[in-house]
């Protein structure tokens, strides 16, 4: 991997970035599975501050320099309200408006490339498709809030750093239905898709789907879903890549997510023209798993389910 | 979906039987055919992706992303300057409070019924919320989600469910960084299967509903017990 990085590597001075930054995010250059640094995304929290933000950001440029690697963030605002002004903030009831929430984003932005970097951040502005109304108004509302964060970083010449959408999608968040209207449009609006040309980062989970390897078909998931919606959320649509989550491996009794994953690429190397998906890496809460023990759970299951991926990032997500 | 809760919570009356097995309709593959309905515009159809590229990602993602580089090239050579709206204020609206979103976004509660599942520091496998209600009791916030605790964690929300209220309190002040106290999972006796949802706030009683039957049940948010 370290390898790889150093082939891949971004020059921020000679900006000559439009192939190697789309290899770096491949899933290809296969070498070594060895496991990435850690990298951390955030709950972002009703205390929080654009100072902090500020702050985080300019410390992941430092770990980036410092490892000699890029960077996934991922910052989590929550379920978007049903007005589409704002987010409730993540497992709380404390509401912010999309102003903040893109100044906020804007500021984490403007951290990492204050303070001279020499690789650069994939920034994924996330929420999720939880609360009573999840469609193709509120999936536009979010568009334009990514579209609007990438726009004033490009004016602000923060060229470190690229911005993208990122959802939390979980079966037992909403229908599949509902979430699919978010990012493609219904009668309510137009959805992610009519105001953002950026990538969709699913950081969810696949509640309710097999955790046996070696199926190959669809099956069931909670709440209605398929094995097929949760491979078009994180692979099968255009925009969509995924830093899934791996917070469980069996442990506590609690679902093997490594094996859904892995279950549901295995679905797609068997059944979709785009085949397997490749994984930006999984996303890890340090809590039944350490980031170490995810990221090993995640690849050796890939691996017995014969859909082995060279992640390039593995993620951790914390209110820290 | 966030996990937080693994030390300290009491869970009361919940027990634990086996997961159900599910299977796959016949009419998956009818389904997936269907286009999105009532799609806004021809972009609405849900698009696969294209064929895959030497790169080993398919070509309309490694566009995506493209589009993401053709904002940080066209950064190249601008000065770098500080965000120039990140003073603005959040939806809190009093002098004081603007004066503090110069550095703080400003958060804000919103009181009663809220359509979230995810209102609170647990997990799908540790609960499965449904709404919440959430208000001012005795000089804090307290946050009560409605729903109920999954008998198979492994399932998550594919689990039936024991119904219950996940109980916590926060400070009353929204941006305090601290202060949370979670008071665990309350249910009934006996606690009966399904979730809760609820319907009602009044006078300091919470009218829950179970689901499959439309037995009301009653909770008292002082005292935090379930007056029936």
């Amino acid at each position: 991997m370290g390898t790889a990085r150093k082939a891949l590597g971004i020059s921020v001075a000679g900006f000559t970035v439009l192939a190697s930054f789309a290899a770096m995010n491949s899933g290809q250059a296969a070498l070594a599975a060895s496991r990435p640094p850690t990298e951390f995304s955030y709950y972002v929290a009703p205390g929080d501050t654009y100072a902090r933000a500020q702050n985080l950001g300019c410390q992941q440029a430092e770990f980036d320099n410092s490892h000699a690697v890029d960077s996934f963030v991922t910052l989590d605002f929550g379920a978007q309200r049903s007005d589409g002004a704002g987010t409730y903030l993540p497992s709380t009831t404390a509401f912010w408006r999309n102003s903040s929430i893109e100044a906020y984003s804007l500021r984490f932005a403007y951290g990492y490339q204050s303070c001279k970097p020499r690789h650069a951040m994939l920034l994924g502005i996330g929420t999720s498709n939880d609360g009573s109304v999840t469609d193709g108004k509120l999936g536009a509302d979010w568009g334009k809030v990514v579209s609007v964060v990438g726009g004033d970083a490009s004016r602000d010449g923060y060229r470190a750093v690229a911005i993208q959408g990122a959802v939390d999608a979980e079966p037992g968040f909403g229908p599949f239905p509902h979430f699919q209207g978010w990012e493609w449009g219904d009668k309510s609006g137009g959805g992610y898709v009519s105001t953002s040309k950026s990538l969709l980062n699913d950081f969810g989970s696949a509640d309710g789907c097999p955790q046996s390897l070696g199926r190959s078909s669809d099956g069931m998931c909670g709440n209605g879903w398929t094995t097929e919606d949760e491979y078009d959320a994180v692979w099968g649509w255009k925009p969509n890549e995924a830093t899934p989550e791996i917070y469980f491996n069996g442990c506590r009794g609690y679902a093997e997510q490594a094996n859904q994953w892995a279950d549901i690429s295995d679905y797609g190397k068997h059944n979709q023209k785009q085949g397997k998906v490749l994984f930006v890496g999984p996303l890890d809460q340090g809590n039944c798993l350490s980031a170490s023990a995810a990221w090993s759970a995640f690849d050796a299951a890939l691996g017995r389910d014969g859909v082995s991926d060279s992640m390039k990032f593995s993620t951790q997500i914390t209110t820290k | 979906m966030k996990t937080a809760i693994a030390a300290g919570v009491t869970v009361l009356c919940v027990a634990g039987v086996a997961g159900v097995a599910v299977g796959v309709p016949s009419v998956m593959a009818a389904q997936r055919s269907a286009p999105a309905s009532g799609a806004a515009s021809a972009s609405a159809a849900p698009a696969q992706a294209g064929p895959v590229s030497e790169a080993g990602w398919p070509a309309s993602k490694t566009a995506a992303m493209a589009s993401e580089n053709e904002l940080r090239a066209a950064a190249a050579g601008k000065p770098v300057v500080p965000p120039t709206g990140a003073g603005q204020p959040g939806a809190t609206g009093t002098g004081t409070e603007q004066q503090a979103a110069a550095v703080a976004p400003g958060s804000a509660y919103t009181a009663g019924i809220l359509p979230l599942t995810d209102g609170g520091p647990f997990s799908s496998a540790q609960f499965v919320g449904v709404n919440v209600w959430n208000g001012p009791v005795g000089g804090r916030w307290e946050v009560i989600q409605a729903g109920g605790a999954p008998t198979n964690g492994a399932l998550g929300s594919a689990s039936p469910a024991k119904a219950g209220l996940f109980v916590y309190t926060e400070s009353a002040d929204p941006s305090a960084t601290s202060g949370r106290q979670v008071t665990g999972i309350l249910a009934p006796s006996p606690d009966p299967a399904g979730t809760f949802t609820v319907t009602k706030a009044s006078g300091g009683t919470l009218t829950l509903i179970l689901s499959g039957s439309g037995t009301p049940y009653y909770f008292d948010v002082a005292t935090g017990k379930f007056t029936r």
